[in-house]
């Protein structure tokens, strides 16, 4: 049995009761309610949307809400292991530099090992120089020729240190004492000290040349070396000076001797 | 405004989302007795129906944007009035709940029951049993009362009230049935001409 057949008498009775109608003055009142209303909501409309009601509301901007997040967390993250990315980096670097993997060439001074084998024509030399290696005997005899052209010997550079470098035997360098013979036959201070600087100077300016002959876009310049690979540079251009100096020490020894010899001739012949 | 009269209510409302004020009026004109009738019979009161209706159609201005033609108008607005009528009935609860709690047993004028809402006048007009029914209807929840009245009273569909209501065909089906029940059950207690 149907619903509305079970309890046909009370539906029946609910159909019968008498329909209320509106009154009279009913679409008056109601047009005057939406005209007091009209205005009303037209004002509170703009009201309404506060920052809660936007995010919240019915009329919500929900979607906006994880984008922002995302948005947030993203720039957080990006500022937080952005700097620790560069700091990992530096420190990579540090070790690798410290470590000698990416040492830059150097241009000038003593070169690195790789470049040993160059065929840089005067390079060798120099690279003997440097490593501090005894050179064989021809390329001895070749720096012998080449210092005994230019190289007038001195007696008071014997005297020197062994450890000074160039610059500071320079400055140390005291002028031999007047009235003495064998100072007279000597050459002053200074021209010795241009003769023995002219070989070195010659070799660097011949390397120099030859580097700016192989890469001539790439400048010669302090900024290209960072300041690790600066403190080795001067390192190795010292031992290499050095050991020149030591070379050139034996070599003033044998003259001074010869010298010596030669004068103690002349004096037993007056 | 003869010339709407041969519109469908749906045509109406969409006329009036283009802003022709004329159609409104006549969708006011169609439904203000039968939204004022259901009110009435939802409070029991005819001025709180009165104002809730106007209410009804005040909410169908506002939101005419709302309503899409995939629903027939009547279910819509019989939904607003629905709704219209549970926020004032939750209201009231509300307001009874505070004079309650608000009693003052030396000043007993505070205590006020549920005003039937019914005059001499219309109880003679509507008889005595229809005056019993009407408190039998108030007496029922909210949950069966108003499917009834859309049902028995406004005699609309059962497809049209799951709309209405948004509760499932079955589960009106059985409140229909259980609130016919209870109807019964309370006018044979309070109705003191029941044929027995």
């Amino acid at each position: 049995m149907n619903n509305d057949e079970q309890h046909i008498d009370l539906r029946e009775k609910l159909l019968k009761l008498p329909r209320m109608k509106a009154r009279g003055g009913f679409e008056n009142e109601l047009l005057r309610r939406i005209n007091l209303l009209e205005p009303v909501s037209v004002k509170s409309e703009p009201g309404k949307s506060s920052l809660w009601e936007m995010l919240f509301g019915k009329k919500s901007l929900a979607w906006t809400i994880p984008a922002v997040s995302l948005a947030v967390i993203g720039i957080v993250v990006l500022s937080v292991f952005l700097p620790m990315y560069k700091t990992d980096d530096m420190t990579k670097q540090t070790s690798e530099l410290s470590s000698g993997k990416d040492k830059l060439p150097v241009t000038s001074g003593t070169l690195p090992n790789e470049t040993t084998g160059s065929s840089i024509p005067g390079k060798d030399i120099v690279n003997d120089l440097d490593i501090g290696k005894s050179p064989s005997p021809e390329k001895k005899d070749e720096i012998n020729k080449g210092y005994n052209e230019t190289f007038v010997p001195r007696s008071t550079k014997t005297e020197f240190p062994s450890n000074t470098n160039v610059i500071d035997s320079r400055k140390e360098t005291t002028p031999p004492e007047k009235g003495t013979e064998v100072s007279k036959n000597l050459t002053p201070p200074v021209e010795i000290d241009k003769a023995v600087e002219k070989p070195v100077i010659k070799e660097e300016s011949r390397i120099e040349n030859n580097n700016k002959g192989i890469e001539p876009d790439k400048k010669i310049s302090a900024p290209l070396i960072k300041d690790n690979e600066k403190i080795t540079f001067d390192v190795d251009r010292n031992t290499g000076i050095k050991a020149k100096e030591d070379v050139k020490k034996k070599l003033a020894k044998n003259l001074t001797k010869e010298i010596l010899e030669n004068l103690k001739q002349k004096i037993i012949d007056n | 405004m003869p010339e709407y009269r041969s519109n469908t209510d749906e045509e109406l409302i969409l006329m009036f989302q283009n802003d022709d004020v004329e159609a409104f009026n006549e969708i006011v004109f169609r439904y203000k007795n039968k939204v004022v009738n259901f009110l009435y019979r939802y409070t029991g009161n005819r001025e709180e129906a009165e104002d809730l209706a106007q209410d009804t159609f005040i909410k169908v201005f506002r939101s005419k944007h709302l309503y899409k033609e995939i629903a027939k108008f009547s279910t819509w607005f019989y939904t607003i009035a629905v709704n219209t009528a549970k926020t004032n009935a939750k209201k009231k609860s509300r307001m009874s709940t505070m004079s309650l709690s608000d009693y003052d047993p030396e000043n007993e004028k505070d205590y006020e029951l549920k005003d039937p809402g019914f005059t001499p006048e219309e109880t003679a007009n509507a008889g005595i049993e229809n005056y019993y029914i009407q408190k039998a209807i108030n007496s029922l929840d909210e949950d069966f009362k108003k499917i009834i009245i859309l049902r028995d009273i406004e005699d609309l569909d059962y497809e049209e009230i799951v709309k209405i209501t948004g509760l499932p065909m079955g589960t009106v089906k059985s409140r229909i049935n259980r609130g016919r029940e209870k109807l019964k059950k309370i006018l044979s207690d309070i109705y003191p001409y029941n044929e027995k």
